[in-house]
């Protein structure tokens, strides 16, 4: 036994899968979260005090803005990140529970979002739209199948900085943005169509195990909705298949994408 | 944590990932799961990132928090299951000679997470006896008498 033979065992090891950005981003998500509760608690206890003090109804605070509605990708700041992350994952949340009802988020790690809570949404605050991301991960669970949820908010428009699909000339950009709702030959269940207001959609499924819809944003990123039967990297994939079928992972994403404001 | 410390911060993992993953992977001899570990190891380090700065020894420090939370999670009732497609029918054959990765594998899967643990610190990282109980926080006594199996199968 020497360090030869040690090294001779861990010469196999296949790329990281650890998250470092995320891991970050969470905890600084969670430092921000935990200020807020405290804010909010002093907020809340001044406005108690002031209430008793001084009745005066012009002084009320406006109510939260736009619980319910639309909302804007505003990323150019890590609290204005923060804030949109939050506002992601609410309308993720909503829209699993109206597009199927039976569906329960579950934990995938010790670290990631508890069950019953939608996926912790991270972002990366950049002035170029390119270069902002959003992404998220969380269990999902139908009746007996289990499985995961991916969530990705990204610019795919090559020769762009930060962008997914690099390219070496822009000129090649136009062609490829104007097929990136387009089926291909290699995938056979495939659907492409238009939200109301003109964007594209695209819904793509491999069987039963991983369905992938994608929807265009107005400043020209996409917004994906992933669900595959693996529901964690280290355990088995779910043979019952995916616990949303595709027109349910497309109806999440558009459910979301429609709730994005130009 | 500043943007500055943020920085440090991702320096800091960057440099020692491939170590980690490689101390992780020899721990539970699973990839996933040793990614798993470090993704563990490196959230709590963040929040303790502080404190890790300004250790004495941060390699040493952060390799204390990746073994001890593999002990921590090797003791929840779900990590101690292994699936098998056959029961065996005969009880494991101990190891008694380690001359390659093979049977450098059979010794470090028949021993408990403890015991394989100090041989990889010992003999791996090149630990001492009272670091090596430092970091697993246990007594120098017990990390010697860990040991012993190991120098016997080096000695066999």
């Amino acid at each position: 036994m020497n360090k030869q033979l040690f090294d001779e065992l861990v010469e196999d090891a296949p790329p990281s899968t650890v998250d470092v950005a995320g891991i970050v981003g969470r905890e600084r998500r969670r430092r921000f979260g935990l200020r807020l509760t405290g804010i909010a608690a002093g907020l809340a206890a001044v406005g108690v005090v002031a209430g008793l003090v001084v009745q005066n109804p012009a002084t009320s605070p406006s109510p939260p803005a736009a619980v319910a509605g639309g909302f804007r990708l505003v990323s150019d700041t890590d609290a204005s990140v923060e804030q949109t992350a939050r506002r992601l994952e609410q309308a993720l949340d909503e829209a699993l529970r109206a597009t199927a009802p039976d569906a329960r988020w579950r934990r995938l790690f010790k670290h990631t979002a508890a069950d019953g809570e939608p996926p912790m949404i991270n972002g990366k605050a950049a002035a170029d739209v390119a270069q902002q991301v959003y992404s998220g991960s969380q269990g999902v669970e139908t009746g007996d199948r289990r499985g995961m949820l991916r969530f990705l908010i990204s610019s795919p428009t090559p020769c762009t900085p930060g962008a997914v699909v690099q390219c070496e000339d822009a000129s090649s950009m136009a062609e490829y943005w104007a097929n990136y709702f387009t089926c291909a030959a290699n995938q056979p269940v495939c659907a492409v169509g238009t939200l109301p207001d003109g964007r594209r959609t695209k819904a793509v499924s491999t069987g039963a195990n991983r369905h992938r819809a994608s929807v265009e944003l107005p400043d020209k990123r996409v917004l994906a909705v992933e669900v595959s039967n693996r529901f964690a990297l280290n355990k088995p994939l779910d043979p019952d298949g995916a616990p949303l079928t595709l027109d349910q992972t497309e109806a999440v994403a558009r459910s979301v994408a429609g709730r994005i404001l130009p | 944590m500043s943007r500055a410390d943020d920085r440090e911060f991702h320096e800091f993992v960057e440099q020692r990932m491939e170590r980690w993953r490689r101390s992780a992977y020899l721990l539970c001899s699973d990839w996933h799961t040793a990614d798993d570990l470090v993704s563990m190891a490196i959230t709590k380090l963040y929040r303790h990132w502080r404190a890790v700065r300004h250790a004495d020894n941060p390699d040493a420090y952060a390799q204390k928090v990746l073994t001890r939370t593999w002990l921590d999670e090797r003791r929840r009732p779900w990590r101690r299951e292994r699936a098998a497609e056959t029961l065996p029918d005969q009880p494991e054959a101990a190891v008694e000679r380690v001359h390659d990765r093979t049977s450098l594998a059979a010794l470090l899967a028949s021993l408990g997470p403890r015991q394989r643990a100090v041989l990889i610190l010992r003999f791996y990282f090149d630990y001492s006896a009272e670091q090596t109980a430092e970091i697993l926080g246990i007594s120098v006594g017990t990390v010697k008498s860990q040991t012993s199996r190991g120098l016997s199968a080096l000695r066999a």
